[in-house]
Order: structure tokens, then C-alpha cells, then sequence
């Protein structure tokens, strides 16, 4: 009885957190007619697929732009994210003594401190001063500094015991070759584990890239879907299609490696 | 304090020895080069950035002659009757939402860690951490038409249950309801797995001792677990502040800071100021938050630390 | 990777990137236009530029719509940054904002003189008072936008009830349709922002009663209490209050969410404007309602609206402003005319072939409509975009909060905004 009691009240609020999705990914097969008139329904009276093809062109820009954007974007600022971060954390957790390294340490903290969205306003005036604005180099740099793959770094460093460092030191390896040969064999897990994680929350960026961007040409698509209105009004099955192609690829990815990301993202938040 | 007391007198004798661990760990710098110029770059000109522009005349911000007006802007923003009730109003949604996020977390974090719920245990995790995951802007659309008046299923299920109406955003109180619960929705999963992973940490004898001892539930959870949690609810209380107080894509998704400005929260009024090119006002106002956030993290830690000595 | 393999791709990407630059170069007459106005403008300028092609060949044009707030912010970025696109396409009192942020537009004066005399000779002194602000001449004016009022014609018929010709009609058929069905409303309107609140709200109601101004007046006085006006000002906000004639999201909302209610067949009267008609044509609601004048309130005479005027500008940073201006100049000719009017309903010629137009467009066109012209107050007055925001305040409090006696409300508000107009005129 209590089990029964417990599994109706799990499987209730797992309903009210996965119910928007669900409608979410209907409606995008619903017309805008059918959507309205009976907004509840769950199954789509027939598949139809117009809001698909009214996306296909978005404000005189064509969606394929959107997808591209928004894949090439997300890989490239995960993949500087990871380089950089991991290196960096690596530095700091090796000699974390060394003069400038505790400056650094702090820089950071303050930085990640500084609410993100409100960081975005000065940063327009930075990448105005450094000629990137409107550039795929601008956006990708602005995004590629994801506070907690520091931390999932720093915890992940933490575990090596320090004498498997020491004794390839002692055998005469240089700091890159102990790094090449050592460290990076052992930490191929965490990187991995790095990647998914700023993989998915760098696609979910859309303040910086709308903000950073001239034009709509280097829009990502949760960036096309705040833009999704004209002076002429919103399709609604049109926004639903967007959405669904927006949400589908990153849910699909975190459902096949969610247990990778779950203990990235619990490292990072808990232990960092 | 202690390095500006202590350099002058290594500089005499120490610094070469200095250079020469520079040296030595060059390449320990150089793995660092690329992290401390992103930082550096992205993180600190920036922060340094907004408070230059917040003491410049807006229409010569990104022009060849900035003008300085000293502390005009700010000056405006804080005689600003919008600006200050915007601060209190993003006060207040902070507290409420934090408390009922780190509650609420705490509620679902004991219900799946119930070991009577040993299968599907996977499944309800997935299904309240997927909104945390998932591009924020597209679940505020959906949450924006499942509360609208005219067509939206919230109303419509109430509806069917006989139950009265909820006002949406059409209320202010409405308006504030919506929004808490919609970002309750977006980031309670969070919270709920850093409790999940700290249970994982609890000393269990604590608790099989009490038990021993004849302690019921309700006592093993207020006085074995909870004291146990207290890092993890600190944890969670400074995360959720900072989460809170910078609350934007909401705002922007769903009431555009409505109705008659009940939600006009201090990023989204920022945002505004820039949007319409009131660049100097915007930054003066970003200024004035990070303070916020800095003096309520700094307090936050400080309270730590005390507690710890 | 190795080294080598690195360098040669890094080659390889440098040569890429070269080449791109120089298709770049090489298609340097591609002018580029950012608006607001959804696939119908896309369509439009396109057809236009297809046709400004013949004379100018090797110019493309490519036009991007954003929603209005983006088209705004990014304008103003742009042209304060240098990275101005070559035209931009908008309503005057918007262009006005745009001129006010960053001083970056260019005069078309000389560019206008060019035209041929006899496109110029269309255009009249509201059309050009609209395109002038500060003795510049802002844009080249070619749409008049032009508002009706709608009600649905089959509910209309279900209520037994004929098209409302005055307020009292409005609010009694209005009642009658929120009675017959549920979940639907009995007006449309928008009251989310200052313009939608006062420019396609109180000054509409205004203006469609023959009202030359709605907030100031030529001389910059606030007359938000002339009897006319406080009239018109206190029936619209009752529709929110009393009447309870709007859907309570009516607050909150522009024009897009306004476009749902009315396209989602939730209400019965509406505004129409002739841009809304094209798609109108198409899709819900289809045919399915009539339009006319304004409805009557008080004495006031019932007229179809100029509510504004669009244009095209160029930034003086445009990257190929002469050519620019010459696409700008090129919207007055009887051809591009005819497709403005085909696609996007608004002219500001009276010579064009109206035979085939659909008929949800040709009460626009016909000949002995009252029109009233909307005030240039924007244009005239730096300061009416910030009295207007304060004005918003006022309004949306009292919705929020309605008073008792309005008469008293309106008198305390005007006094309110007349010491705020003064404060804005001296800064």
C-alpha cells in the first residue's frame, strides 16, 4: 500500500515534468486550428506536416542555416571549452603555488560570480573592441568558458594520486610528456564526460548568440525560435515544430548517456 | 594583504628564484595561457567593461569619443521609481523561489531515495532532471500557452476537475505565481539530484544507530539527517540565490515584464535599457546587481565559514 | 593530429576563407534590407527587386524580417558600430526612434528630387510631414498604412445584429457574442506596450472619430482631458475594467498575441489593417467579417485611420548607400506600387490598377472613404516617445487598479502628465 501510494506520487510529478514535452512534440503535428480548439488532446487527429515545411524558411533565412549554426557553434565552443578548460584546470591543480596561478584562480571565480546574463551586455562592448561582432570566432569564444567543466576538472585531477605524477617526473618525463602519457590515458573518462556536458548546455545557449549576432546568418535555432514573430503574427504549429526540432536532438543525447552526464554534472556542482 | 606586505622583501633577494620556478614550470604556464586569456578576455573585461560604460553618455558609448558623465547614470537608474520597485520585486521572487526550490528538492530527493522505490528509481530522476537539460526558451513557450486564458490546458484541466480558474499573467499576483512555478519547474531537478548525490554521502550508522535507539522517521530526519545535510542545503541555498536573482529568460519568454511591470525583474529591465540603446543605464544597472549577488555570495560564504570554525 | 598534418589543414582553411572573401567582393552589389514585415515583405521586396534588376544590373537584394523589438535593437547597434545594413524598411515613427538613438540616417532629400516628378507628385504633406523629422527627410514614404474596424459577419448574423456604427452599438453586440459562446471575447485589443496601448488603442479610437491629435497637440500641450478625447481614452479603458470586453491577456499583449486571438476565431471586432488583409485572404478568418468605419463616440465622425506611414531609409554607413537610395526613390514608381499594394496593401499612390484586388482589400481603395491622418507628434517632438511611456504607466496602473470616478482619475492624470511633459522639455 505505501509502495503504491509512493509509485503514484513519482509517477505523478514525472508526468508534470515530461507532460510539456509531450505536448510540445504533438502539437508540432496538430494545425494551428486544431491546436486551439481542443488544446488538451495528446494524440494528433492525423499527422500533418505544414508546419515543417512553413519552418523551411525562417524571417528570409533558410532553417538548414539555423542547424548548421547552431551544430558547428555548439561542437566548437565545447570543443575550445574542454581544450582550454581542462589544460587550465590541470596547471592549477599541479602547482597551484606558482606566482599568478592563485590570480588566475580568483579571476575565474569572480567572473562565474557575475550574473551570466547580465554579463552579456559589457561583453557586447568587448567583442565590438575586438572586431568580432556578428562573427562565428565572437560567439564561439563568448560561449566556450563553461564555469563547471572547471569544476568537474578540478575534482576529476584531484583523484590522481600525486605519485604516479611525481615518479614519471622522477624518470626524467617533461611536463607535456607526463601530461600526454600520464594524465590524459586516465582522464579520457572525464573529458568525455566533459564534452557531453557543455555539448548540452552550450546548446542551450540563446541570449549571447542574439545579442552577439548582426544578423539573423549566425542565429542558432533556440535563437530562431525567440525570433519566430513578424508584424504579422506567430504560427503556433510552426513554434511547435521549431521547438521540437530545437529540444529533440539534446533529448535524445542526454536519454543514451544521461548517467555520464548526471555524475559530470553532480561532480561538478557538488564536490567543485 | 599578506603578498603587498611580503613582496618587498622577497624582491631583494627572491626574485630571481622567483623567475627561475617561472622558468622551470614554463610549461605548466603555458597549459594556463589559453584558460587565464579566455578568463581574462571574456570574464574579467567585461566585468570591468560594464562598470566603464556605466559611467558613459549612452549615445557616445560605442562611438570613437566616449564622454564620461560620472555618476549621472547611476543617478538616474537609482531616482528611477521603476527601477527601485524592479529591485525589491526581484528580491522578493528570489527568497520565494529559493525556499520553495531547496523545500521542494529536499521533498523529492526523499521521496526517490525511499528504498520501497527500487525499480523505475532511474526513470523519475530523468523525467525531473530533463527540464534542467533541455534549451530553457523552448519549454517557456510551452509553459507561456499552457497558462494563457484563451487557449491554454491549465485552465482547461482545472476546468475539468471543477476546480476554479488560475488568472495566468493576467494578474500581478498571477503573473508572480506563473513564473515562480514555471522556474520551480525548470530548475528543481537540479537541487533534487545534488540532495540525491549527498545522501549517497550520509553516514548510515548515524541513522541505524538512531533507529536502534527507537527513534521513529520523523525523528531520524530532523535530528540524524537533516544536521547531516546542512552543506548540501547551504550548497543548494547559494546556487538557487545566484540562479534566482539573475531570472531573465523567463521574463523574456513568457510576460515581457507584465503585466504593468509587476515582472519587470532587474535583468529583464536591463535588458530593455539596452535594447532601446540606453546603453550607460543598462550598465548601471548591471553594476548595481552584481554588487547584489557579490554581497549576498560574500555573506553566503562568510556564514559558511563561521559556522565551520 | 600531426604537426604537419595541422599546418596543411590550416592552409587549406586559410585558402577557403580567402576564396569566400572574394565571392564577397565580387557580389558587392547585393543591397541588404532588414524589416519587420514577415513573408509578405520578403515577397514583395523581392518581386521589387526583380524588377529594379532590369535597370540595374548585377544589384540582388536580400531582405531580412526579425521581430519588431530585435529589428530595433539590432538597427540601432548597427549603425552605431558601423556594420549598418543598406536599407532599412520600417513605419516612420519607427525610423524616428531609430534617428533619435544613433543620428545615422541619412537626408534623402536630394535622392527624392531625382524621382521623377510625376512619382512625387502622390505624395502629400502628411506623407512627407511623417518622412521628416529635424529638417531631415528620413525616408522615402510609399505605404500608407491604413485601419479599419472588423466585426465577424456570421456572428453578426447569429446576434441578429448590424455592422456597429456606434460605441453603444459596439458594447451591446459585444455582450451579445461573449453570451452566445463561451470563451470568446467581444473586442481585440492590445495594451502590452506604450504603442500598442495609445498608438493602436486610445489615438486609433481618436483619429477613427476625427480627431486630428489623441495625446499633444500641434503645439506640444497634453490634451488628454479635452472632453473629446477623455471620452474616448475612459471607453477604451472601461473595456478592460467594466465592460470586461477583452480577454484579461489583453494587458500583456502586442499585436502577435492579438493576431492569435483574432485568427484563433476567439473574437468578435477587431482593428484591420490593409497589410493584415493578404493574409487575411488566405487564411482564418477568411472572409468571414466586414469593415467600416470607426465605431461613433460621442459627436465624434467615424473615418478610417492613416494610422502611419512606412519607408525606406539608408544609414549614412550603408555599404552601398548610392545605389541604396536609388532602390529607396525606386518604391514611388507605378510598378513597385502596384506589387506594394498587391502584397503588402499600402500605397501612397492613387493611379494604380485596382481591378484585381481581392475584396478584403478593395474597401481600403474605394473612392470616398473618410480618412483621418494620424498626428506627427513623434516627429515633431523629441520628447513623445518618453511621454508616452510615462502616459502607459498611468493607463496600466489604472486598469490594474480601476478608479472609482474616472473624471477625477482623468483629471489627476492629466495634471500628472503635463508636469511630466514640462520636466521632459527641459532636459
Amino acid at each position: 500500500m505505501k509502495r503504491f501510494a509512493l509509485y503514484a506520487a513519482a509517477s505523478v510529478v514525472s508526468l508534470v515534468f515530461v507532460y510539456p514535452f509531450v505536448w510540445m512534440v504533438v502539437n508540432a503535428f496538430r494545425t494551428q486550428e486544431a491546436i486551439l480548439s481542443a488544446p488538451l488532446r495528446l494524440l494528433p487527429e492525423s499527422l500533418n506536416l505544414d508546419a515543417f515545411r512553413s519552418i523551411a524558411e525562417i524571417g528570409g533565412s533558410p532553417i538548414s542555416g539555423f542547424i548548421v549554426n547552431s551544430v558547428l557553434i555548439t561542437l566548437a565552443a565545447t570543443a575550445i571549452g574542454v581544450c582550454v578548460t581542462g589544460l587550465g584546470a590541470y596547471a592549477l591543480y599541479r602547482q597551484p603555488k606558482l606566482p599568478l596561478f592563485s590570480t588566475v584562480r580568483y579571476s575565474f571565480l569572480l567572473t562565474i560570480m557575475y550574473p551570466n546574463m547580465m554579463l552579456v551586455i559589457p561583453l557586447y562592448f568587448v567583442v565590438y573592441e575586438l572586431g568580432l561582432l556578428g562573427t562565428y570566432a565572437g560567439i564561439i569564444l563568448s560561449l566556450s568558458l563553461v564555469p563547471l567543466l572547471f569544476f568537474v576538472f578540478v575534482q576529476f585531477f584531484r583523484t590522481i594520486p600525486a605519485d604516479v605524477i611525481e615518479a614519471a617526473h622522477v624518470d626524467g618525463a617533461s611536463e607535456w610528456d607526463t601530461f600526454r602519457m600520464v594524465v590524459l590515458p586516465l582522464a579520457r573518462p572525464v573529458v568525455v564526460t566533459a564534452t557531453l556536458v557543455a555539448f548540452l548546455l552550450n546548446w542551450k545557449q540563446w541570449f549571447p548568440v542574439l545579442v552577439l549576432s548582426t544578423t539573423p546568418d549566425s542565429y542558432t535555432l533556440p535563437v530562431a525560435l525567440v525570433s519566430l514573430n513578424s508584424e504579422y503574427g506567430i504560427n503556433f504549429q510552426a513554434t511547435m515544430a521549431l521547438a521540437t526540432l530545437t529540444v529533440l536532438p539534446v533529448v535524445v543525447l542526454f536519454l543514451i548517456t544521461q548517467r555520464r552526464v548526471i555524475d559530470g554534472i553532480m561532480t561538478g556542482a557538488v564536490k567543485g | 594583504m599578506s603578498s603587498a606586505l611580503t613582496l618587498p622583501r622577497l624582491s631583494a633577494r627572491a626574485r630571481p628564484a622567483l623567475g627561475r620556478a617561472m622558468w622551470r614550470h614554463r610549461s605548466l604556464y603555458l597549459f594556463l595561457l589559453p584558460f587565464a586569456a579566455l578568463t581574462a578576455v571574456f570574464g574579467i573585461w567585461p566585468i570591468g567593461e560594464g562598470i566603464r560604460v556605466a559611467f558613459l553618455d549612452s549615445s557616445t558609448a560605442l562611438g570613437n569619443a566616449p564622454a564620461y558623465v560620472g555618476f549621472a547614470n547611476f543617478a538616474t537608474v537609482l531616482s528611477d521609481p521603476a527601477f527601485v520597485s524592479s529591485l525589491w520585486r526581484t528580491l522578493l521572487f528570489t527568497f520565494v523561489s529559493v525556499a520553495l526550490n531547496v523545500t521542494l528538492a529536499l521533498v523529492l530527493a526523499l521521496m526517490l531515495a525511499n528504498p520501497l522505490l527500487d525499480r523505475g528509481r532511474t526513470w523519475f530522476k530523468l523525467a525531473i532532471f530533463l527540464p534542467t537539460i533541455t534549451p530553457d526558451v523552448a519549454s517557456f513557450i510551452v509553459w507561456k500557452w499552457m497558462f494563457n486564458q484563451d487557449f491554454g490546458a491549465v485552465n482547461h484541466a482545472l476546468d475539468a476537475l471543477g476546480l476554479p480558474p488560475f488568472p495566468g499573467i493576467t494578474t500581478t499576483g498571477g503573473a508572480f505565481a506563473t513564473l515562480v512555478i514555471v522556474e520551480l519547474w525548470h530548475h528543481v531537478g537540479l537541487y533534487t539530484l545534488i540532495f540525491l548525490t549527498n545522501f549517497q554521502l550520509l553516514d548510515r550508522s548515524l541513522d541505524e544507530a538512531a533507529q536502534i535507539d527507537g527513534a521513529n522517521r520523523w525523528q531520524r530526519l530532523l535530528r540524524v539527517k537533516l544536521p547531516q545535510l546542512k552543506p548540501a542545503i547551504t550548497v543548494n541555498t547559494v546556487y538557487a540565490l545566484i540562479e534566482f536573482l539573475k531570472t531573465f529568460t523567463v521574463v523574456f519568454v513568457i510576460t515581457k515584464g507584465g503585466p504593468n511591470f509587476s515582472t519587470n525583474y532587474l535583468s529583464y529591465y536591463a535588458y530593455s535599457r539596452f535594447n532601446t540603446g540606453a546603453y550607460g543605464e543598462a550598465a548601471a544597472m548591471a553594476t548595481v546587481l552584481f554588487a547584489v549577488v557579490f554581497g549576498m555570495a560574500v555573506t553566503a560564504y562568510w556564514a559558511m565559514e563561521r559556522e565551520a570554525a | 593530429m600531426s604537426l604537419g598534418n595541422f599546418r596543411r589543414r590550416s592552409l587549406l582553411i586559410a585558402c577557403a576563407l580567402v576564396a569566400s572573401l572574394a565571392a564577397r567582393a565580387a557580389d558587392a552589389q547585393q543591397l541588404i534590407i532588414w524589416h519587420d514585415k514577415g513573408d509578405d515583405g520578403i515577397r514583395m521586396i523581392q518581386k521589387m527587386a526583380d524588377l529594379f534588376a532590369k535597370d540595374h544590373p548585377g544589384v540582388t537584394v536580400r531582405s531580412i524580417s526579425m521581430p519588431t523589438d530585435q529589428w530595433f535593437s539590432r538597427s540601432v547597434a548597427a549603425l552605431n558600430t558601423n556594420t549598418a545594413p543598406d536599407i532599412l524598411f520600417n513605419d516612420g515613427f519607427r525610423l524616428v526612434q531609430i534617428q533619435q538613438q544613433t543620428k545615422k540616417l541619412s537626408d534623402l532629400a536630394a535622392a527624392m528630387k531625382q524621382a521623377p516628378d510625376a512619382d512625387r507628385a502622390f505624395l502629400n504633406d502628411g506623407d512627407m510631414s511623417a518622412a521628416t523629422y529635424q529638417g531631415q527627410v528620413l525616408m522615402v514614404p510609399f505605404q500608407r498604412v491604413i485601419t479599419a474596424w472588423g466585426a465577424r459577419k456570421s456572428w453578426l448574423e447569429k446576434a441578429g445584429e448590424q455592422y456597429p456604427k456606434t460605441w453603444d452599438d459596439l458594447l451591446r453586440v459585444g455582450k451579445k457574442f461573449q453570451e452566445m459562446n463561451k470563451g470568446v471575447y467581444g473586442v481585440a485589443m492590445q495594451g502590452g506596450d506604450p504603442s500598442s496601448m495609445i498608438g493602436a488603442g486610445i489615438a486609433m479610437l481618436a483619429y477613427g472619430n476625427g480627431q486630428k491629435h489623441a495625446v499633444v497637440d500641434a503645439d506640444g500641450n497634453v490634451i488628454i482631458d479635452q472632453p473629446e478625447i477623455a471620452k474616448v481614452t475612459i471607453d477604451y479603458l472601461k473595456l478592460y475594467t467594466t465592460d470586461k470586453l477583452v480577454s484579461p491577456e489583453t494587458v500583456n499583449q502586442t499585436f502577435t498575441d492579438m493576431y492569435q486571438l483574432i485568427e484563433g476565431g476567439r473574437v468578435g471586432m477587431f482593428r484591420v489593417g490593409n497589410w493584415n488583409v493578404g493574409k487575411w485572404d488566405k487564411s482564418s478568418p477568411a472572409g468571414d467579417y466586414v469593415i467600416g468605419p470607426f465605431p461613433q463616440i460621442g459627436d465624434g465622425t467615424p473615418s478610417f485611420v492613416v494610422g502611419s506611414i512606412r519607408g525606406m531609409s539608408v544609414p549614412t554607413n550603408s555599404p552601398h548607400a548610392d545605389v541604396a537610395k536609388q532602390f529607396a526613390a525606386f518604391m514611388l514608381t507605378k510598378a513597385a506600387q502596384q506589387i506594394s499594394l498587391e502584397d503588402m496593401g499600402g500605397v501612397v499612390r492613387s493611379d494604380l490598377d485596382t481591378s484585381n484586388l481581392t475584396p478584403g482589400l478593395k474597401p481600403f481603395v474605394a473612392p470616398g472613404i473618410k480618412l483621418q491622418v494620424a498626428d506627427n507628434a513623434v516627429t515633431a517632438f523629441p520628447w513623445d516617445l518618453k511621454l508616452e511611456a510615462a502616459y502607459y504607466r498611468m493607463l496600466i496602473a489604472a486598469i490594474s487598479n480601476p478608479p472609482s470616478d474616472w473624471d477625477a482619475w482623468m483629471k489627476d492624470t492629466a495634471g500628472k502628465l503635463r508636469a511630466e511633459a514640462a520636466n521632459l522639455k527641459k532636459s
